[in-house]
């Protein structure tokens, strides 16, 4: 039974999990809302609620399976975080995949994998590790920034691309010369052509790649010293041979990783996790290096490169002597390593815990980097494949957009109604607040260790400073009122508790059970940093041990650090009592005090609340923080002078042109002349010489507006050849001059009789399927209009039959006329352009005459795009910039040109890792309601 | 970055301009920043034109941005008890909860009376003298910068319209009558929940804050980017003469 908790526990949390996504629990609310996405997106795939019950019996019986490597038993608690990660990974893609329609079980594979991964805990890694490698993936903290809306359009292009190669072999057969020679080749050739769903615009650029470096994802093999060994696809790092004698303590062994950490990033992440078998001192260093730094030495030792070592937990910047920075680290532990690029600083986190700035003044193309001395040192990297311990989503955000001071107001309002005062807490006072959570845990331990009598006189202090401390609501508020804990959700704060194990089943403990006892709500969240699996396993072992004595706390268990867990955890750990005492019955007091075990384990309620003073100041600060940096490149943005645009045009004058501009220029005729007027009433009202001539600003009749607006209009419409005859009576060189305007105006032409084919067909079989089934709305409808319209035609029968046998055959033949066109119409195209050298000419003409393949082109997934009307938007904007250019003028309005001149610029500024890195385009850009 | 387009046909370009051809803007993001701004900024007709052609859902009802664009009418036209009373009958609240926007409203009204006086050589001063101690006065004292916006407004009486210094005639130019009547339009549009700022406001900011930036890091950038207002222009030159805004 003891030994079921530790393996058993990790996967509690899992069978209650409400939604979706199993196996992936989301330790930051920004994961959440990563899994709840790629959910909508196949929300097929997640029907799995029975399974991961069914997932946690196994548990529960078959709990040997999980100790089957002595490594992955140890630290159970990292391997279980490695393996959520690969599922969300895949749950992502699959999503991304389904949502293109481009992988058919794409949908399905989350649900597999995650199933899988969990299962196999130890075996999964290796397991599928080999096909995640290829996945893309996204760092949490980076979601939404438009570095990976980058990457991931390149991801993209890179798949269609890839696809595209595919599909150009398999489609050979597929030319017009068998395809127009017989209608009845739709079943031959289909098959070939699935999976064809290139675009055929959107290729990457090439510059694009130059602009666009990649995410670091493993140790670079390449680049590592020959006495380590990279493991497991390259996220695992391993110095197995054992050290020659004459290496002193100079020598070391380093690998890099596979790509730079990007500058674009603004702040890039990643965490090491510890994996040696030895609890011994570690020798390794974590930190970043050049290529130019030797792979014989510790990163940090020499110029170019900066590390944080476990050994002294100095940091080492570019030199042999490192300074004192944070605590040594040794097995079991997670480094984090991050850098922003903006500041050019770099920190590290251990298990979750920010230890503060360790460098500045950071340069250089730098790499993720290890390096160990010892034989048996084994690290395993997180490049973001996996949820990080540290909440670097959190940090991240809250330095992209922290909450507004109005967020913190309602958040704490709420708690704080009739506390007026200003809620901007200063440094000073942060420290003070953490102060006193410090006092108030210090009693608290001291309470645990006293006598009865101490205890009650403790107590009664204890409540009195609490009823006196500022804050003192929160601190107070009940473990399980939700609202409190939504609160510190809110401000990013993270909560720690307390967990103290008492033996004493008095009050106290039936308090806590029926507190927490719930079963229904389940657990979402899991203990944060540590190992948990293995600090359980102590809480169980420790508790079993120590039953006999009066209280223990979880802070003396796991060498001295406090259990840290979320509210979700102490769900968790008190169901520990409830499983070993009670398996099946209802939690609760009764519960616990029927237990098997005489004095089984409670938690004391309520458990303390406590804030970690370090954590408490850096956090808070943060979101406190009045200069956070998007916050003041924001009001920087917003304090910008617009004079120097276009002068002498002040910023409304500059305004009023770019609108006006853009207003005839795409030809909105009827609102430019509306705003010319109405502009002109403002200005004449401005001028204080009532008779003074207002100029500017009179929308002049322009005939080629009209002209254009009439031709987009056709193309809108899908009426191509009305486009055609417009264009050639109104600017009879522009399609002679554009050539590849006139080609896609002829594709799209066929396209265009695809598609009414296909219309035409699919009307035709589903008026015939609606009348012989008779069960839709519209029937009845139709024999309400039918009765009104034909009240003195008594036999209505007729009526139907006539139409169900004509109007089918009316529509056949119409169908088969059209069909025959649309042929002839593509012999003429393929005839015309046969010969074209043009790649995207010749990559067009297949993918139209694909479509003459499918029976129902507009329903099969594999062309259906190509039919959207949607489609016409880019031909017509072709089209009418061809003709504005044939005309002299700009193909795009200064608007646009503005609108792509800022994007260009905050690419440059993004490239250096610069402001730019914080800044989104569509943030600006894009009106916000409800502000 | 580095590389330049090998094409024949245009001379010397600088990959920036190249860069910033493949920047395709989505049109209907372009739409919306101008629906948001013909709204906000109150332009009612063009705005319930421009969501017909442009086929977007109107932002707000065309009454309610005619009645901003109105009192915002009078204010431009210094006719500020009309924009008072309006602003009072559309949102009785917005004064009574803005000290210093009502005091600004005042303030513009002195400034409209002086300037009325002022037009005719011996004008008669006391209206404006009575406004000011019936209106002004007892609001001055409850806030420093009241009573220097005050004393300063109440020197326009003091010294000849055509010798003011630099800071005094200001106030006499269009820009402070539009200056409050966008502090009012903004107002408003907070009382009613709306958005305050135009989106394009700040994406003009953005562009210029951009270039500064890129050029104080000394980015490789062409002399000047031009924004292709008046680019039309220079080609039509020869043609027919059309006015910069237009094309």
């Amino acid at each position: 039974m003891t030994n079921s908790y530790p393996s058993g526990s990790p996967g509690v949390p899992d069978s209650s999990m409400p939604t979706g996504a199993p196996g992936f629990m989301p330790r930051r609310s920004s994961y959440a809302s990563v899994v709840s996405g790629a959910a909508s997106g196949a929300p097929q795939s997640f029907q799995q609620p029975s399974r991961s019950g069914a997932f946690s019996h196994f548990l529960l019986s078959q709990p040997s399976d999980f100790n089957y490597d002595s490594t992955y038993s140890n630290f159970g608690g990292h391997s279980r975080y490695e393996n959520r990660g690969y599922d969300m990974d895949l749950t992502t893609n699959g999503g991304s995949h389904g949502r293109s329609g481009s992988w058919g079980r794409g949908g399905q594979l989350p649900s597999f994998s995650s199933a899988f991964g969990l299962l196999m805990n130890g075996h999964g890694y290796g397991g599928f590790g080999g096909g995640y490698m290829d996945q893309f993936f996204v760092p949490s903290y980076l979601k939404g920034s438009k570095y990976v809306q980058k990457l991931e359009e390149a991801h993209r292009a890179k798949l269609s691309a890839h696809k595209e190669g595919h599909s150009a072999q398999s489609s050979q057969p597929g030319s017009l010369s068998t395809s127009a020679s017989s209608i009845n080749l739709h079943a031959k050739i289909a098959p070939s052509h699935r999976g064809m769903t290139y675009d055929l615009i959107e290729k990457a650029p090439p510059l694009e790649d130059e602009i666009l470096p990649p995410l670091p994802s493993k140790w670079n093999n390449q680049d590592k010293h020959a006495a380590l060994e990279v493991l497991s696809d390259g996220q695992e790092v391993k110095f197995a041979g054992p050290k020659p004698e004459r290496d002193r303590d100079h020598e070391a062994y380093a690998v890099r990783a596979d790509h730079p950490m990007p500058p674009q990033c603004g702040i890039y992440y990643f965490e090491v996790t510890i994996i040696s078998r030895k609890r011994e001192e570690s020798s390794i260093g974590i930190g970043f290096s050049s290529k130019a730094v030797p792979l014989s030495r510790l990163p940090g030792w020499e110029p170019e490169s900066w590390a944080y070592h476990g050994d002294d937990g100095h940091s080492f910047c570019c030199q042999n002597s490192g300074k004192h920075y944070g605590p040594p680290f040794t097995a079991g532990d997670v480094i984090g390593c991050g850098v922003n690029f903006r500041t050019g600083s770099a920190f590290f986190t251990k298990n979750g815990d920010h230890l503060g700035t360790a460098f500045r003044e950071i340069k250089g193309k730098l790499y993720p980097s290890v390096g160990m001395k010892k034989a048996g040192e084994h690290v395993r990297v997180n490049f973001g494949q996996s949820p990080f311990i540290f909440d670097i989503d959190g940090m991240m955000s809250a330095t992209l957009n922290g909450p507004s001071e109005e967020d913190i107001r309602q958040a704490l309002g709420r708690e704080l109604e009739s506390d007026s005062s200003n809620i901007d807490f200063s440094e000073e006072q942060l420290s003070d607040f953490s102060h006193t959570l410090l006092r108030v845990s210090q009693l608290y331990r001291t309470f645990h260790s006293a006598n009865p009598e101490r205890r009650q006189a403790v107590k009664a202090m204890f409540r009195e400073r609490l009823n006196n401390e500022r804050l003192s609501r929160i601190l107070q508020v009940p473990v399980s009122d939700d609202g409190a804990l939504d609160l510190f959700r809110t401000v990013r704060t993270e909560i720690l508790w307390e967990v103290v194990v008492t033996t004493d089943l008095g009050a106290q403990t039936s308090i806590s059970a029926s507190n927490y006892g719930d079963t229904q709500s389940g657990a979402t969240l899991s203990l944060i940093g540590g190992s948990p699996r293995s600090t359980l396993t102590t809480l169980d072992d420790e508790a079993q041990q120590h039953s006999a004595e009066s209280t223990i706390t979880v802070s003396d268990l796991s060498r001295g650090e406090t259990i840290r867990a979320t509210r979700s955890a102490i769900r968790m750990l008190n169901r520990i009592p409830d499983t070993v005492a009670n398996q099946g019955t209802q939690p609760g007091a009764s519960a616990v005090n029927q237990g098997r075990q005489p004095q089984p384990i409670a938690l004391y309620n309520p458990p303390l609340l406590m804030i970690r003073p370090s954590c408490l100041t850096s956090m808070w600060t943060n979101i406190f923080r009045k200069q956070q940096e998007k916050k003041h490149i924001r009001q920087e943005i917003e304090a910008t002078s617009t004079a120097k645009l276009a002068p002498p045009l002040n910023e409304t004058e500059l305004i009023q042109s770019l609108v006006l501009q853009f207003l005839t220029h795409d030809g909105y005729i009827e609102t430019a002349k509306a705003f010319s007027e109405e502009v002109h009433a403002e200005k004449k009202a401005l001028s204080l010489d009532p008779n003074a001539a207002v100029n500017g600003f009179e929308v002049k009749e322009d005939e080629d507006a009209g002209h254009r607006q009439r031709i987009r209009a056709a193309v809108l419409d899908g009426d191509v050849e009305r486009a055609l005859k417009y264009t050639n009576a109104f600017y009879p060189n522009v399609l002679k001059d554009n050539e590849h305007v006139y080609f896609r105006l002829r594709c799209r032409k066929f396209i265009e009789m695809i598609r009414q084919g296909a219309e035409l067909h699919n009307s035709s079989s589903t008026n015939g399927t609606k009348k012989s089934n008779g069960h839709s709305g519209d029937w009845y409808d139709d024999i309400i209009n039918q009765e009104m319209d034909v009240d003195d035609h008594p036999n209505q029968n007729n009526n139907w039959d006539r139409m169900d046998t004509e109007e089918p055959s009316g529509n056949q033949m119409e169908y088969q006329r059209l069909l025959s066109e649309t042929l002839a119409y593509g012999q003429d195209l393929q005839a015309e352009f046969q010969n074209d050298p043009r790649r995207e000419v010749s990559i067009a003409l297949k993918e139209a005459f694909a479509l003459i393949a499918y029976e129902d082109p507009i329903n099969a997934k594999e062309v259906s795009h190509l039919l959207d009307p949607s489609g016409r938007v880019a031909v017509a904007e072709e089209l009418n910039s061809a003709i504005l250019l044939s005309l002299g003028k700009s193909s795009s309005a200064a608007l646009e040109q503005l609108y792509q001149q800022t994007t260009v610029l905050l690419e440059d500024l993004r490239e250096s890792g610069g402001p730019g890195a914080f800044v989104n385009i569509d943030d600006f850009a894009r009106p916000k309601f409800g502000q | 970055m580095a590389s330049s387009t090998a094409s024949t046909a245009t001379p010397v370009r600088h990959t920036f301009e190249r860069r910033v051809e493949d920047v395709k803007p989505l049109k209907s993001d372009i739409n919306a920043l101008i629906l948001d701004y013909l709204t906000t900024e109150g332009y009612p007709s063009a705005a319930a034109r421009f969501s017909k052609e442009a086929n977007l859902r109107p932002q707000q009802e065309e009454e309610s941005v005619k009645a901003r664009r109105q009192i915002q009418h009078s204010i431009h036209s210094g006719n500020i008890q009309e924009a008072v009373d309006a602003l009072n009958e559309l949102e009785p609240q917005v004064l009574d909860s803005n000290p210093s926007l009502h005091f600004a409203l005042l303030r513009l009204q002195l400034v409209e009376l002086i300037r009325k006086c002022n037009a005719t050589p011996g004008g008669d001063i006391t209206p404006a003298l009575n406004f000011a101690t019936a209106q002004l006065a007892p609001r001055a004292p409850t806030n420093k910068e009241f009573m220097e916006d005050l004393e300063r407004t109440m020197a326009l009486l003091v010294f000849p319209s055509d010798s003011l210094e630099p800071p005094l005639a200001a106030l006499l130019q269009p820009g402070l009558r539009q200056s409050v009547a966008d502090r009012v339009n903004k107002a408003i549009l907070a009382c009613q929940n709306q958005r305050r700022d135009a989106a394009i406001r700040s994406l003009v900011r953005l562009r210029a804050w951009a270039e500064n930036t890129a050029r104080e890091a000394k980015r490789d950038l062409p002399a000047t980017i031009e924004l292709g207002l008046d680019g039309d222009q220079r080609d039509e030159a020869h043609e027919n003469g059309h006015e910069p805004m237009i094309t």
